[in-house]
C-alpha cells in the first residue's frame, strides 16, 4: 500500500510541471504585448518597465519559466493589478466559501441520489424507477445557471425566502449564512445529484445480479439487510469513485453557480479577474483549482483502493 | 499492390436505416431525436421560421410579454425572443458540433498514434493529454477564451481543447485492441505501410465507439458554449446565442420572468434531447448495458 502512494504521488509531479507550464504559457497567449494587455494603452513607461521586470519579460522565456515557477513555490503568486493586493491571501480568501458550498452541495447530493438510486434498482421498471430516472435525467441537461435562475425566481422573488445573492460570515451571522448557502447549494448539488443517482442505479443493478446476492437472500435474509448490508457495500466503490470525479468537477461547476449568487468562491474570482483582465489572479487561480483538481483526483484513487481490498495486493 | 478495403466496412445504408428504426422504436431515443431534430430544423431553417428579424429593435414594443403578437413576448430593445431563440440555435448546435468534431477528429489521429506506434509517441502524447485532462473542464474553457478573446472560432477552439484528451484516450484504448488483431498483423506482413493500415484498416474498426463519445459529448459541449455566452466569454451579442439571450435576461428576472423561461428551455430541451439519443445509441452499440 505504501508502495502504491508513493508510485502514485511520484506521477503526480509530471502532471504538476504540466499544469505549471500551461498556466505559465496561458499569460504569453494573450495576442499582443501582455504588459501593454495588462496596464492599457495609457500606462507610462515606469509602469510598464516595473511589470515587464516583475513578470521577468525582459529574459529568455526558459529563464522567466523557472523565475516564476521558483516564486510560486515559495508562496510568492505576484501582486493583483487592481488594488495591488498579494494574490495568495486573496486566493486562500475565496477557498473557505468555495470549501462551505462544495461541502453543502455533497450533503445535499448524496441525500438525494443514494436512496434515489437504490429504489430505482431494486424496483426496476417500477413507476418510481421511471421518476427517478427521468427526474436524473433532467437534472444532467439543466445547465446550472438556468437552474440557479429558476430557483432565485421560485424561492427569491415570487416567495422570498431566500437571499438571491450575496455571503454572510458564518462565523458572525450563522443563519444568515445558511440562508444564502440554500439556493446555490441545491443549485450545485443537483447536477451532482443526477449523475450519483445514475451511477448508483447502474451499480446496484449490476451487484444485485450476483451470486452472492443471490445466496443472501436463498438463506432468508430480509430485503433490508441485502440491500443495505450486502449490496451496498459492494455498490460503494464505484460510487465513491464517482463521487470524487463529481468533487473535482464541482471545482469547475462552483464558477457559474458562484457568478450567479454572486457567491464570493475561488469561481466568482476567477470570473471577476478574468473580466478585469488581472492576469496574476487568473493565474494563481487557475493553478490553485487545476492543482486542487488533480490532488482530489489522487485521493479518490487511494479511498478507491482502501476499499477494494483487492486492489491493496497489487 | 492493391490496397484492401477494411474488414468490417463503415456503416452502410441499411445498417443506417437499421439503427434509425431501433432508434425510433425505442421511445426515449425517439423523443431524444425528436428534439435534436427540432433544434436542427431551427437552426437551419431559421430566416424561413423565425416570425421577425432577430436583430430588429422595435423601441415602441419592449418587454412585451408572450401573447399573439409575439409568442415568446420580447426582449429589452423589443426584440422577438420566439426569433432570437430560433437563431440562437445556429450558434449553439454550430459551435456544439464544430467543436466535438475538431476534438474527434483531432484527439482519434493522437489517439491512433499513440496506440499504435507506442514508446516515445504514447508516452509524450497521452502525458500531454494527462495534464489538458487534469484541469477542470469549464474552467480551461473559460481560460482559453479569457486569453483569446470572446468570439465563436475561440469558443470553438476551448470546446475542442477540452474534449481531445477524452477522444485520445478512446482512440488510444481501441487503437491498443484492433492493432493487435489477426487482419492487421496480415496487412503489416504485406509491406503496408503504418498510414494506410492506421486510416484504412485501424481507423474503420475504432469509428463506432469514437460517435458514440461523440453524441453524449455533444450535449456537454451545447452546455459549455452557453456557460461561456452566458459569461460574456462566447458568442457576442447582438447575434443571439441561447446563453448571451440568458445573460441579458438576468436584469429582467422580476419585470419579464420569460426572458429566461424560454432561453433556459430552449439549452435544457435540446441538451436533454442529445442525452436521450445518446443513452439509446449506447445500448444499441453495448448491448451488455
Amino acid at each position: 500500500m505504501t508502495r502504491y502512494i508513493s508510485t502514485r504521488l511520484a506521477s503526480l509531479v509530471p502532471i504538476l510541471f504540466g499544469i505549471s507550464l500551461v498556466t505559465f504559457f496561458l499569460i504569453r497567449l494573450v495576442p499582443g504585448d501582455p504588459v501593454i494587455a495588462l496596464l492599457g494603452l495609457e500606462a507610462d513607461e515606469n509602469a510598464i518597465a516595473t511589470l515587464r521586470r516583475q513578470l521577468s519579460l525582459d529574459q529568455p522565456l526558459v529563464l522567466q519559466y523557472l523565475t516564476w515557477l521558483g516564486r510560486i513555490l515559495t508562496g510568492d503568486f505576484g501582486r493583483s493589478i487592481q488594488g495591488g493586493r498579494e494574490v495568495l491571501p486573496l486566493l486562500l480568501g475565496a477557498l473557505g466559501p468555495t470549501a462551505i458550498l462544495s461541502g453543502a452541495a455533497i450533503v445535499i447530493s448524496l441525500a438525494i441520489s443514494i436512496p434515489a438510486g437504490i429504489v430505482s434498482a431494486t424496483r426496476r421498471n417500477s413507476l418510481a424507477d421511471y421518476v427517478c430516472s427521468f427526474v436524473a435525467l433532467c437534472g444532467l441537461s439543466m445547465p446550472s445557471f438556468w437552474l440557479g435562475v429558476l430557483l432565485i425566481m421560485a424561492f427569491s422573488i415570487t416567495l422570498p425566502w431566500f437571499p438571491s445573492s450575496g455571503y454572510a460570515s458564518p462565523l458572525l451571522d450563522p443563519l444568515g449564512h445558511l440562508r444564502h448557502l440554500v439556493l446555490p447549494a441545491v443549485t450545485l448539488g443537483a447536477a451532482l445529484a443526477a449523475a450519483t443517482m445514475r451511477m448508483t442505479r447502474a451499480t446496484m443493478l449490476e451487484v444485485l445480479r450476483a451470486d452472492y446476492i443471490r445466496t443472501a437472500r436463498a438463506k432468508g435474509l430480509s430485503r433490508r439487510a441485502v440491500v443495505w448490508g450486502h449490496a451496498l457495500g459492494n455498490a460503494r466503490i464505484p460510487i465513491v469513485t464517482l463521487l470524487g470525479v463529481q468533487l473535482g468537477q464541482l471545482l469547475g461547476g462552483v464558477v457559474i453557480t458562484e457568478t450567479v449568487f454572486s457567491w464570493p468562491g475561488i469561481g466568482k474570482l476567477t470570473v471577476d479577474a478574468i473580466f478585469a483582465r488581472d492576469y496574476p489572479v487568473v493565474q494563481g487561480a487557475v493553478l490553485l483549482t487545476a492543482t486542487l483538481f488533480v490532488l482530489i483526483n489522487l485521493l479518490t484513487d487511494l479511498i478507491y483502493t482502501l476499499l477494494d481490498p483487492r486492489l491493496r495486493l497489487t | 499492390m492493391n490496397p484492401e478495403p477494411a474488414i468490417i466496412p463503415a456503416a452502410r445504408p441499411h445498417r443506417l436505416t437499421a439503427l434509425l428504426r431501433g432508434l425510433v422504436a425505442d421511445p426515449r431515443s425517439a423523443i431524444g431525436l425528436g428534439l435534436v431534430l427540432l433544434a436542427a430544423i431551427a437552426a437551419l431553417g431559421a430566416p424561413l421560421l423565425a416570425p421577425n428579424d432577430p436583430d430588429a429593435p422595435d423601441f415602441v414594443n419592449i418587454l412585451v410579454a408572450p401573447g399573439p403578437s409575439h409568442l415568446f413576448g420580447t426582449d429589452d430593445l423589443g426584440r422577438d425572443v420566439l426569433s432570437r431563440i430560433i437563431y440562437g440555435a445556429r450558434a449553439s448546435l454550430f459551435v456544439g458540433f464544430l467543436s466535438v468534431a475538431a476534438a474527434a477528429v483531432a484527439g482519434t489521429l493522437l489517439g491512433l498514434v499513440a496506440g499504435y506506434f507506442g514508446r516515445l509517441a504514447d508516452a509524450v502524447i497521452m502525458r500531454v493529454m494527462d495534464v489538458v485532462f487534469a484541469f477542470p473542464s469549464i474552467l480551461l474553457a473559460l481560460a482559453i477564451t479569457a486569453v483569446l478573446g470572446p468570439s465563436l472560432t475561440n469558443a470553438v477552439l476551448a470546446i475542442a481543447v477540452v474534449n481531445l484528451p477524452v477522444f485520445a484516450r478512446l482512440a488510444r484504448a481501441q487503437t491498443l485492441v484492433v492493432s493487435r488483431l489477426e487482419f492487421v498483423e496480415a496487412k503489416r506482413a504485406l509491406g503496408f505501410g503504418p498510414v494506410d493500415i492506421l486510416l484504412r484498416t485501424v481507423l474503420p474498426n475504432i469509428l463506432a465507439p469514437v460517435i458514440v463519445q461523440g453524441s453524449l459529448l455533444f450535449a456537454s459541449a451545447i452546455i459549455t458554449e452557453s456557460y461561456l455566452s452566458f459569461l460574456g466569454l462566447g458568442v457576442q451579442p447582438p447575434t443571439p446565442t441561447w446563453g448571451n439571450m440568458l445573460r441579458n435576461a438576468i436584469g429582467f428576472l422580476e419585470l419579464a420572468p420569460w426572458l429566461s423561461w424560454f432561453s433556459g428551455a430552449a439549452i435544457f430541451l435540446t441538451v436533454l434531447g442529445c442525452n436521450l439519443l445518446g443513452d439509446g445509441l449506447r445500448d444499441r452499440f453495448d448491448p451488455r448495458d
